[in-house]
């Protein structure tokens, strides 16, 4: 703060031989008590937002766990936020200003707009006292140079400030540099224009405020564009916010009509040109043409000089209401036209995904715009918005790939997923395995038939590789410059780098720091890194139980040793895999290669977490893969089995809190999993069905 | 006389270390073995990185009458690699002597042996007396430049018809494991050896090598108890 008073008080002192003073100094160089001010007002109402939120990828809807911004904007615990931050979440989990964690649930979400409401779950909390509730303030009144403050949590840390002037009241997109930001298939920047600011904001600040020095929300923040963020102006988010805590949605016309800032050199003096109008609407059937000039709507004048005017336009076609019969004024060829369409309602560009595991796709319904977008004459099939490498329809041939249709199954006709949900459970009734079903599906223009084998594939058993014999030793190469170095210029060898304790290659004297000359009569030549897995694999070719000779280099004295060689402990041991679905996570024997290079006692009985899902619990209390587990709930987890059972124990009771005692390198520590066991995240997704 | 005496005995004495068996010594061999090497045929799909298909065709070598089969890796070309590979589809069959077709899945891959062992998909199915195996109790060893006839199968093409090959060690590989060598051996991978005697020498697998009898004990063993280990596993969690 200091060190921004130097520098303005020095920009004007620069200044001061060229021109005055400004009046309104005192606005421009608010004080750090304005500053406190606007914190102290809003950072309370602060949250950090941790999402396990799922995405479709690979056929399958993956979960990734993510952070964002938001603030509380009501006493019942409403929270607003970024779509791109809730919208997709199953669990939302909120860190409160005092570090209390509450758990939540996502109410509902408008991709158009990028906003998300979010709502704590006050029962769960502990701090009694009453929420702080942060007000919106008016962004229409914001003006270029108005200090603001961005809040959030950048990188998921704690509530963080960072301050910053509005740059530019009316931030867009340049088409030139790519066009739109989209989310869910929608154009955010069609409707929305941003304030954009210099207040720094890092990933993690999305959903978060942008306030004003009352303290007041006059934004959302939401893009970056390097140093530059875009906010969605309050004016926007309330009223998204409005409708969607009452409503769960956001109600909108279609029109049918896309218009674009008036051309340069058409002379046209005012209006907003008709860039297009889409099949089957209103304005089509009306009689709306591309070129037509739009003067008014529904009463309105309306003008779209430039590209920054045509959010507004969107708007308010958008927020007409849904049935409404309205007039429009059209200039054609130099003449005013009247024209008058219904609205219809408009819906949002995509549906919900929902996942076919039968299948190995991801598949949603056909909304009305992707329909249109897709020349279809209605919203029957089911468009496949991802499909895994190697899963039932890629096996297919042909293959269903992600952008088809499919529109029949069996000969059965496809309206939505609610239909292919019902033919894949009657065509698997009684199956167990696969089953091929005739699948008919459009691919652009074509219509393709093709068979995929749907089911559960049954798993078969591996094929395991041999058991081979190991040395029991790990080498080096013994480089012609390390033979060098070790006053061996000349000698061929490998070093002994480490020998497994309690085996064959201990028990017959071998000791780390050996150079290993010859191995059952023939010389060792191991110059190279790769000349290593040479040895190993000439080793591999005896037989276990074989007895070889190794003459070896030790302390300038050439000694031979006999080996017995036993079996390879890298690949010797089953490791018992047991992955549990409430927990996420999986766990696995501790082979004895793993305590070796851990430096894991023989006797400490102990698992491993072979691995955890991404946004489970396990991953959210802080557990990692690798981990060693050594108890859960005080009781010794002596393998995989002892672990499973307790897993399971915990589950059938639905135990509200379970400790792992783990153990990561030298430290150990605790972890406390706190399941949810109720089905309350991620009540804003509806269920399948049609639109 | 006693010259001529002289000379007939050093010529048949001659004929009696030549390495040519006569063909009636051959044919007797075939006869006795030619049901223990039976053709396998099918396709298979694993999982990898990505998904692979291979067809396979090719002789394999009864082990023991549970129908345990032995072949070379030129044949069921998996992976040969420390790591258990995934198997997503099989189509593998086996073709009995009595016409019929069984079929049977990979247990077990041998990387430095290039030896891939299956056995049959349902035990209980085998129909009684259906696989003869090679007597592995009487195998014998051999020396260089002994006879050896290979007994095994056509190539798909010609109708995987019972085929014997008569032919020659060349060298012997006694360090790590006692294999034979026979430049002259055309296939042989999958197919049984035998010495003049008709007792099994080992199992061609591949690059002009049979693998002798008791090197693959311990790799037969290792795939009887693979083989016995999924067999009495409850049917694993489907697989999602």
């Amino acid at each position: 703060m200091k060190r921004y008073f130097g520098s303005m008080l020095l920009c004007c002192a620069a200044m001061l031989p060229f021109t005055s003073v400004p009046a309104v100094r005192a606005e421009v160089l608010p004080i750090r008590d304005d500053v406190d001010r606007a914190v102290n007002q809003m950072y309370k109402s602060l949250v950090r937002i941790m999402v396990v939120m799922e995405s479709p990828r690979s056929g399958r809807l993956e979960k990734n766990l993510g952070a964002g911004s938001g603030a509380i904007i009501s006493e019942d615990g409403y929270i607003i936020t970024n779509h791109h931050v809730a919208g997709r979440g199953k669990r939302l989990i909120c860190r409160m200003w005092d570090g209390e964690e509450v758990e939540s649930r996502l109410v509902a979400t408008d991709p158009l707009t990028d906003i998300a409401i979010v709502q704590l779950d006050l029962t769960k909390r502990k701090n009694r006292e009453p929420l702080h509730v942060a007000k919106f303030g008016d962004s229409e009144l914001l003006k270029v140079g108005d200090v603001v403050l961005a809040m959030g949590c950048p990188a998921a840390v704690s509530q963080s400030v960072t301050k910053g002037i509005v740059s530019n009241t009316q931030l867009m997109l340049p088409s030139f540099l790519g066009g739109d930001f989209r989310e869910e298939g929608e154009a955010v920047g069609s409707v929305v224009r941003w304030i954009g600011h210099d207040a720094v904001i890092f990933p993690g600040n999305s959903g978060g405020p942008l306030v004003n020095l009352a303290g007041e929300i006059v934004g959302v923040n939401e893009i970056g564009l390097g140093s530059l963020g875009g906010a969605i102006p309050s004016a926007i988010a309330q009223d998204v916010a409005k409708q969607l805590i009452a409503t769960g949605r956001v109600q909108r016309s279609w029109t049918g009509i896309e218009g674009q800032a008036r051309p340069k050199n058409l002379g046209i003096e005012r209006g907003v040109l008709v860039g297009g109008v889409l099949p089957d609407s209103p304005a089509l059937a009306a009689g709306l043409q591309a070129g037509d000039v739009l003067v008014q709507y529904d009463g309105v004048a309306v003008d779209v000089r430039i590209n920054e005017d045509l959010p507004a336009f969107n708007r308010l076609l958008l927020s007409t209401a849904v049935g409404k019969q309205v007039e429009v004024v059209v200039l054609r060829d130099g003449k005013e036209l009247k024209l008058i369409f219904t609205t219809r309602v408009r819906g949002k560009a995509w549906a919900d995904e929902v996942e076919f595991k039968e299948w190995g796709l991801v598949a949603r319904n056909l909304t009305m715009i992707a329909a249109i977008e897709r020349q279809r004459p209605d919203t029957n099939g089911v468009l496949v918005a991802s499909v895994g490498l190697s899963s039932a329809v890629t096996d297919a041939k042909p293959a269903v790939y992600e952008g088809c249709i499919i529109v029949e199954v069996a000969g059965q006709p496809i309206h939505g997923v609610t239909d292919l949900r019902k033919v894949t459970h009657d065509q698997l009734q009684g199956v167990t395995g696969t089953k091929p079903v005739l699948v008919k599906f459009d691919a652009g223009k074509r219509r393709l038939l093709t068979v995929v084998k749907i089911g559960k594939e049954q798993k078969r058993p591996d094929v395991e590789p041999a058991r081979k014999p190991g040395l029991s030793t790990e080498l080096q190469a013994l480089s012609p410059e390390l033979a060098e170095a070790l006053g061996l210029k000349g000698r061929s060898g490998a070093l002994v780098t480490l020998v497994y304790r309690g085996h064959n290659a201990e028990r017959a004297g071998l000791q780390q720091g050996d150079i290993l000359l010859k191995l059952d009569g023939d010389a060792v030549k191991c110059e190279r890194p790769e000349d290593v897995d040479d040895i190993y694999t000439q080793i591999r070719r005896y037989r276990i139980g074989k007895d070889i000779p190794l003459e070896i280099l030790r302390g300038g004295r050439i000694l031979t040793i006999n080996l017995k060689l036993e079996e390879d402990l890298s690949t010797s041991e089953e490791r018992e895999p047991y992955k549990d679905d409430v927990f996420d996570l999986t766990v696995e024997k501790l082979t004895e290669l793993e305590r070796i290079h851990r430096d894991i006692p023989a006797d400490l009985k102990a698992v491993k977490i072979a691995s955890i899902e991404t946004g489970g619990w396990a991953q959210l209390a802080g557990i990692g893969g690798g981990d060693v587990l050594l108890a859960i709930d005080g009781t010794t987890t002596a393998d995989a089995e002892t672990a499973k059972k307790l897993l399971k124990q915990a589950a059938a009771a639905k135990a509200k809190r379970v400790v792992f005692f783990l153990r990561r390198g030298i430290h150990t520590f605790f972890a406390e999993v706190e399941p949810d066991w109720s089905n309350g995240n991620g009540a804003g997704r509806k269920k399948a069905g049609k639109l | 006389m006693k010259l001529k005496l002289i000379v007939c005995g050093l010529l048949c004495a001659a004929g009696v270390v030549r390495a040519e068996l006569p063909p009636e010594t051959v044919r007797a061999i075939h006869e006795a073995h030619k049901d223990s090497v039976l053709m396998l045929s099918g396709t298979l799909k694993f999982q990898t990185q990505k998904l692979h298909e291979i067809e396979v065709s090719g002789p394999a070598t009864v082990v023991d009458t549970n129908g345990l089969l032995i072949t070379a890796v030129s044949t069921v070309r998996l992976p040969m690699s420390a790591r258990k590979t995934e198997i997503r589809e099989s189509t593998l069959k086996v073709k009995l002597p009595s016409g019929a077709e069984l079929p049977v899945r990979v247990v077990l891959t041998d990387a430095d042996l290039g030896a891939v062992l299956l056995a049959p998909e349902n035990p209980a199915a085998v129909p009684a007396g259906a696989f003869q195996p090679v007597d592995w109790a009487t195998a014998a060893q051999a020396q260089r430049l002994d006879p050896v006839v290979i007994v095994g199968r056509t190539e798909k093409a010609y109708g995987g018809l019972p085929d014997s090959a008569p032919g020659k060690i060349n060298a012997v590989d006694r360090k790590p494991r006692l294999l034979y060598i026979c430049a002259l051996l055309a296939s042989g991978d999958g197919e049984a050896a035998f010495d003049r005697a008709g007792r099994l020498l080992g199992i061609g697998l591949g690059a002009q090598t049979i693998v002798a009898a008791e090197e693959l004990q311990d790799v037969i063993d290792q795939a009887r108890r693979a083989a016995a280990r999924n067999a009495t596993q409850k049917p694993a969690a489907d697989k999602e």
